[in-house]
């Protein structure tokens, strides 16, 4: 094997061996790992980062990102589960979503509309929201108490089974075949790439640019607010101080990890379900092994810093120095 | 007209900050007989040290055309380590220990930037972590404290001048002496607006990129080590979250993140603005949880009105110039 077939295998597969190799280093080090009840575990926690990120995905292949996520699921769940209080389930799911989708076409329209830095105006949602959340709860936490039929209803999202798979599991494929349907087979999704890779060509050949970014800033927050539901569910309760709380940067971290470059114009949707599924099992293995949590963060900063150095070096390979440098 | 429209647009560019703090001041002074009491001034300028002086190494490092995600573990980092020394070598010497890992934390990010050539947001996204850690393990989740005369007298004023503002003054006077009488200010500027152009004229890019960031992992050590004074303790979620409100202190001064332009003294003036709105929120007794709102509103509100000027007074000058230009369109910023 030469070092071209080795960078193109690593390419296209090397977070999925690393999982493995992750996944056969921890069940021979930690007799309760490879367990039914833990894997439920680990692929509820990856569908709550991997979903937001299907979003955050799209956001970075158009050229932006989104730094309004963490506090967004936050506001989400907190108007979700107050609604569950008083009413029907789906009811609740409903205002969830449609605070997601509804503060996502904000951001887009105060990005095009009013033409400030993207970075700028998810930072400043980001604490507006999150303002928001704490003055709607007034600070206290939620705990959901309601008739037993419905929270028995509501547990199902984060708890329940299809066909014997976890309902989180199934909704982050349902949500990732849409996603990649939507990328991969539309104009919406042409015209996503178009604008992350060249924004001057796609205003030239004709493209609304702003319907473009507006309409992708909305799915990151009804997305965002898909996995929001699901943490809700599963806690049966919210706090709308922590929740959600560096969220953000863990999202766009789990992305980056996957494979889909910052500069925009090239998504890797998968890379990013088996970029949130690495650092779920990375941390469910520390916490089989009783590490402090602080211990996660820095297994995801390595991580982070490995898998996008490899991705450095495999470049290195092909790239004069000089347009190497220009692209860092 | 035009060149008219162009000048006011320049004169907003530079002083724009200024005048904003202006306003805000007169405002909050005329109203509030509270905010005008020198003890009170004295009180700003105190706290508006910690992000001021982090900001400094980060307006640096956006001019280049970087980003420095990790100010804000490196901030926690730093104070802590140098908090735990002091009883071992003195205050000064803790603090020479606490700059100098700080100026190493920062030639960690520039040679993964360079070295290994990762971009920055996602190098100090992953150290960001990685410092936060270190800090966690190395104080154990419990806050280290110190009651040492040399460094609780650091938070005293001289003459209602706060002894930290007058570091932070001349931390400015150094910035602004190797940003603007420098050849390697230039090259901050070279290698932020135009990178290719910069290599192709020798100037030697991932050195000056390696040094910005270890100017930025320094500032940011002095911002924790002020922090630290203030409160005479350090833990190791301090300053979790700066490095967003530090971006933001350098972007709300006048620098744009695509690199190549910017300004130091915008910078100053954004630190003291951000601290002028804290300490008046709380003067008019605004619930926390607003000021989180109005924070964010303001920051939208300023630069709203910097994309507006860029569209109505800019634009259609370099239009004039240049008629395929940008076709009516601005490309919007990341």
């Amino acid at each position: 094997m030469n070092q071209q077939q080795f960078w193109k295998i690593w390419e296209r597969f090397g977070l999925f061996i690393v999982i493995i190799i992750g996944i056969i280093g921890l069940s021979l080090s930690s007799p309760n790992f490879a367990t039914l009840t833990n894997f439920k575990n680990f692929i509820n926690q990856a569908a709550v980062v991997a979903i937001a990120g299907a979003g955050m995905t799209l956001a970075i292949t158009s050229g932006g990102f989104d730094l309004s996520v963490g506090s967004v699921f936050a506001l989400a769940a907190c108007f979700g589960a107050k609604t569950l209080i008083e009413s029907p389930v789906l009811q609740s799911i409903a205002v969830s979503l449609a605070i997601g989708t509804g503060i996502g076409l904000l951001n887009g329209l105060i990005i095009t509309k009013l033409k400030v830095p993207t970075f700028i105006v998810t930072l400043a949602m980001m604490t507006i929201v999150r303002g928001a959340a704490l003055i709607y709860t007034k600070g206290r936490d939620i705990n959901i108490i309601t008739e037993p039929a419905r929270e028995a209803a509501y547990k199902f999202f984060g708890g329940g089974y299809i066909f014997s798979l976890p309902v989180p599991m199934v909704l982050m494929i349902a949500v990732f075949v849409v996603v990649y349907v939507i990328l991969n087979h539309t104009a919406f999704g042409r015209h996503i790439c178009a604008v992350g890779s060249n924004e001057q060509a796609a205003i030239y050949s004709g493209l609304n640019v702003d319907r473009v970014k507006i309409a992708v800033f909305a799915i990151v927050g009804l997305t965002t607010a898909i996995a929001a539901v699901i943490q809700t569910s599963q806690l049966m309760g919210v706090n709308s101080g922590t929740s959600g709380l560096g969220f953000e940067l863990q999202v766009i971290a789990v992305v980056v990890l996957g494979g889909t470059s910052l500069k925009g114009g090239k998504a890797r949707l998968f890379g990013t379900m088996a970029g949130a599924i690495l650092v779920a099992i990375a941390n469910n293995g520390l916490n089989l092994h009783n590490t402090p949590i602080f211990y996660q963060y820095l297994v995801f900063g390595i991580i982070l810093l490995l898998a996008v150095s490899m991705d450095g070096l495999k470049n290195k390979f092909y790239t004069p120095a000089w347009a190497w440098a220009q692209r860092v | 007209m035009k060149k008219a429209l162009s000048k006011s647009g320049l004169i907003g560019e530079r002083a724009g900050i200024f005048i904003m703090l202006a306003v805000l001041v007169i405002l909050f002074a005329v109203i509030n007989p509270d905010f005008r009491k020198v003890n009170n001034i004295s009180n700003i300028l105190l706290q508006c040290t910690p992000i001021g002086i982090a900001a400094i190494g980060m307006t640096f490092a956006i001019i280049s055309g970087a980003f420095d995600l990790s100010v804000g573990s490196t901030m926690a980092l730093t104070a802590s380590v140098t908090v735990s020394l002091i009883g071992v070598l003195g205050f000064y010497g803790a603090a020479a220990a606490g700059l100098t890992l700080g100026f190493l934390l920062g030639l960690i990010n520039g040679l993964i930037v360079t070295k290994v050539r990762i971009q920055p947001f996602i190098a100090t996204l992953g150290t960001l972590w990685v410092y936060r850690a270190f800090a966690y393990i190395y104080t154990q989740n419990k806050p280290v404290q110190s009651t040492d005369a040399v460094f609780t007298s650091w938070g005293n004023s001289f003459a209602y001048v706060p002894l930290l503002f007058i570091v932070m003054l001349f931390c400015y006077l150094a910035g602004f002496f190797l940003l603007y009488s420098t050849p390697f200010g230039r090259y901050v500027f070279a290698v932020g607006s135009n990178r290719k152009a910069a290599i192709l004229s020798g100037i030697n890019v991932a050195g000056v990129t390696l040094l910005v960031f270890a100017m930025a992992g320094l500032f940011s050590a002095m911002g924790g080590i002020a922090l630290a004074v203030r409160l005479w303790s350090a833990k190791a979620d301090t300053a979790s979250g700066y490095e967003l409100m530090i971006i933001a202190a350098v972007v709300l001064g006048g620098t744009t993140l695509k690199g190549g332009r910017g300004t130091l003294a915008g910078t100053f003036g954004a630190a003291i603005l951000f601290a002028v709105i804290y300490n008046a929120m709380d003067m008019f007794q605004v619930q926390s949880y607003w000021q989180k709102i109005a924070l964010g509103g303001i920051l939208l509100i300023a630069l709203s009105l910097d994309g507006l000027r860029r569209k109505y007074m800019i634009l259609p000058i370099e239009q004039a110039q240049n008629p395929l230009k940008n076709k009516g369109e601005l490309i919007s910023e990341k």
